[in-house]
């Protein structure tokens, strides 16, 4: 068997391993699970070195200045590792403010204009006048919907007066609408990803055609040995 | 009566593995025997392929692979696709990846069209360069937003300076990008570009995503940061008609129509026998 | 030793880290702080990376002594702890002895065991939403009967069986995406984006310490 053939092999018996779990919890499937997050783990520190390796190459290791820079970095870095040690606990803190720190600054500093001034004004700019009946009439739909569910999140006054009644139930049942149609596409997604690994199976272009040969054996095989061993049980009781 | 009850107790008190192996059944049944059904083309797979259409010669594009391998089902026709539909366009195209699956799946890609060859011709280093993987998320993003250079500065091919290519004397910084293609399956994704590269620069963007993350990014899209999006397989089947390529999705386009079907059945089932039950009580 | 100990010295360098970023954004400093700034991001990230064995440490923290005590399935965590090994060996960044992203067994392992079994995790789920879309999907209330309607067009306009029997339903369905989904969609965008503000400006004053617990407190 060539090195080729014994991947497509390996992604066969990994893709239905998974998928055995269906049947029930068995050794397949445990196989799977262990084997993904050990592989995954080695997988991002390999990414993560490159990384580092290329900044030193590539950017850092040009001016004395920035060397001493990077090697603070790295320093800094290991405190992380003090995360492990109940005396030494809050050394890890340091670099944690560090990236936390930098990274709130980011957002912060361009959250309002993307999420909610860009927002507002999109809003706002909706017209009901001048435009044909149906655009009005959505756009009097959207402003409505974006509203009544804004007020319905707001919680620092009481919502106990009549008029909240009908804006509550409102955006309630828009909100539902909306949940629905986030439902509709979670659908969509789950299928298309499971639809990807059944056109794997089947060999079909550009997945490996051997692939189509060896899905039924190696699906039959074990399903045979998970249905023979639950048979082995039963019939030992 | 009595039967009628425990026939609807029974049907929904099925074992769940009969239902998992139906939906093995629908889904596999399409591709052993075709149907071919037409595929509808929506206005997202219209207005996704005419951004990429209207982008002048020599634009600047930036391809981002945020992606999680756990989505490839879903987005690698969008991303065959779209990859394709940008190397027949006489652009530059720097392909980066904020999530560390990223590389994986432009290798992948990048092994399917062969960019180098033709049609498409494209010479790397000039045309086209694959820059690599950077952490960090939202702050990668930044930094690449000021600085590609110092961020990414090897190239992930020769891991070569990028200094020395040709294309990256145009890519400085996201002011020197025409349009950002980002293929996304969550966070870090368009929240974070809109932040990032849309607020301060104001680089157009268009999303190739999972279906999930469709009715979030669709504000974005009504709001004008982000001028397309391609929300899923179906999106995708649509897009490949309208660059005359058909690919992985229009041939998942009948397993999708099955198995959508499946649910609405079972939807539907499950509601009948549950009124009945409540009528009987 | 003891000083370190407070809380108020990582309190203090989020607050001048994250003033770092947002104070040239918004007020022109010269050239010399913009270059600061964003030098500063470049080596953030650089201490961000370093953080790359935390996840690895815990696993074996995990999965060792159970290997060693031969505890329940000690055999699948000497697996996971081989192909962690393995891949990380492979990956390593040292071109010169043939090891690194292009060594041909990384991207073997990559390819063929990664991909399938990163791939199919997710592809599980879609049994799960079927099995509960019999048995959980029901119209109880009219709230649930507008979610599962809503919810029922738009699986129908993904379907291309769906909107080639009855056209209409692309129609609906795209008329329900763009608009209630739509606005829905904003109005919550809005909300968390004021809330993603009162957030960061509570971590920068010292309220919000959530981030800093854990371990031995």
């Amino acid at each position: 068997m060539s090195v080729e053939l014994f991947g497509v092999f390996l992604g066969v018996f990994f893709t239905l391993a998974i998928y055995t779990f269906l049947y029930r919890e068995n050794p397949y499937s445990r196989i799977a699970e262990y084997v993904f997050i050990g592989a995954a783990t080695g997988y991002g520190i390999a990414y993560d070195l490159d990384w580092l390796r290329s900044q030193w190459t590539g950017t850092w290791s040009k001016t004395t200045g920035d060397s001493i820079a990077f090697i603070l970095a790295l320093l800094l870095s290991l405190l992380w590792y003090f995360r492990f040690s109940r005396k030494y606990f809050f050394l890890y803190r340091i670099p944690l403010s560090i990236t936390v720190g930098t990274t709130i600054g980011l957002a912060l500093r361009s959250v309002v204009f993307a999420q909610v001034l860009e927002q507002v004004r999109a809003t706002a700019a909706l017209t009901v006048v001048g435009v044909d009946a149906w655009t009005a009439f959505n756009n009097l739909v959207t402003i409505a919907i974006v509203v009544c569910t804004l007020l319905y999140f707001t919680f620092t006054v009481s919502q106990t007066a009549a008029p909240w009644k009908p804006v509550n139930k409102f955006a309630r049942y828009s909100m539902m609408v909306g949940f629905g149609s986030a439902y509709g596409y979670t659908v969509l997604t789950r299928m298309s990803v499971f639809i990807g690994r059944v056109q794997f199976l089947l060999g079909v272009p550009p997945n490996p055609v051997e692939a189509k040969m060896m899905f039924p054996w190696v699906a039959l095989f074990m399903l045979a040995t998970m249905l023979g061993y639950d048979y082995y049980k039963k019939s030992k009781k | 009566m009595g039967s009628g009850v425990s026939l609807w107790e029974k049907l929904e008190n099925i074992d769940v593995r009969i239902i998992y192996l139906i939906l093995w059944i629908v889904i596999l049944w399409p591709f052993i025997y075709p149907i071919g059904l037409p595929v509808s083309i929506g206005s997202y797979a219209i207005s996704y392929a005419k951004t990429i259409d209207e982008l002048p010669p020599d634009s600047m594009v930036v391809v981002s692979f945020d992606f999680s391998l756990g989505s490839l089902g879903e987005l690698y026709p969008i991303v065959v696709a779209t990859m394709h539909h940008l190397f027949t366009k006489p652009i530059k195209i720097a392909i980066i990846a904020i999530w560390v699956d990223g590389p994986i799946v432009a290798n992948m890609v990048l092994d399917e069209l062969k960019p180098e060859a033709p049609p498409y011709n494209k010479k790397y280093g000039v045309d086209w360069i694959f820059l690599g993987y950077v952490p960090g998320g939202e702050t990668a993003m930044a930094a690449l937003g000021k600085d590609f250079w110092s961020t990414l500065p090897l190239d992930y091919i020769y891991k070569k300076p990028v200094s020395e290519y040709p294309i990256m004397q145009k890519l400085r910084s996201a002011a020197d990008v025409t349009l950002l293609v980002s293929f996304e399956t969550g966070t870090p994704g368009a929240d974070e570009w809109v932040r990032q590269w849309y607020v301060p620069y104001k680089v157009p963007m268009i999303v190739g995503c999972i279906g999930v993350m469709a009715p979030t990014i669709v504000p974005y899209v009504a709001g004008g940061q982000v001028k397309g999006m391609l929300p899923g397989l179906r999106a995708a089947a649509e897009y490949e008609l309208i660059i005359g390529r058909k690919g992985l999705g229009v041939a998942s386009a009948d397993a999708l129509s099955t198995s959508h079907m499946v649910v609405i059945i079972f939807v539907i089932i499950g509601n009948i026998s549950y009124i009945a039950r409540r009528r009987v009580k | 030793m003891s000083w370190l100990k407070r809380v108020e010295i990582p309190i203090a360098i989020t607050i001048i880290c994250a003033l770092i970023q947002i104070i040239p954004y918004f007020v022109n400093l010269g050239v010399d702080v913009e270059n600061f700034q964003s030098k500063f991001v470049s080596w953030s990230l650089v201490v961000g990376t370093g953080a790359l064995l935390v996840g690895a440490i815990s696993l074996l923290l995990i999965h060792v002594p159970r290997v060693t005590h031969r505890r329940q399935y000690w055999e699948y965590s000497l697996l996971l702890m081989i192909f962690m090994f393995i891949m990380a060996l492979l990956g390593l960044p040292i071109s010169e002895i043939g090891l690194g992203l292009r060594n041909y067994w990384f991207t073997f392992l990559y390819n063929n065991v990664l991909t399938p079994l990163s791939a199919s995790m997710y592809g599980i789920i879609a049994f799960y939403i079927t099995s509960a879309a019999y048995r959980a999907f029901k119209a109880r209330s009219l709230e649930a009967g507008l979610l599962l309607l809503a919810g029922s067009i738009l699986v129908f306009r993904n379907a291309p069986l769906g909107t080639f029997l009855i056209p209409a339903s692309a129609d609906i369905g795209d008329w329900i995406f763009n608009i209630p989904n739509m606005a829905v969609n904003r109005a919550i965008m809005i909300g968390g984006g004021l809330g993603a503000m009162i957030l960061g400006i509570r971590t920068l004053i010292g309220y919000e310490r959530g981030y800093l617990r854990g371990g031995g407190e």
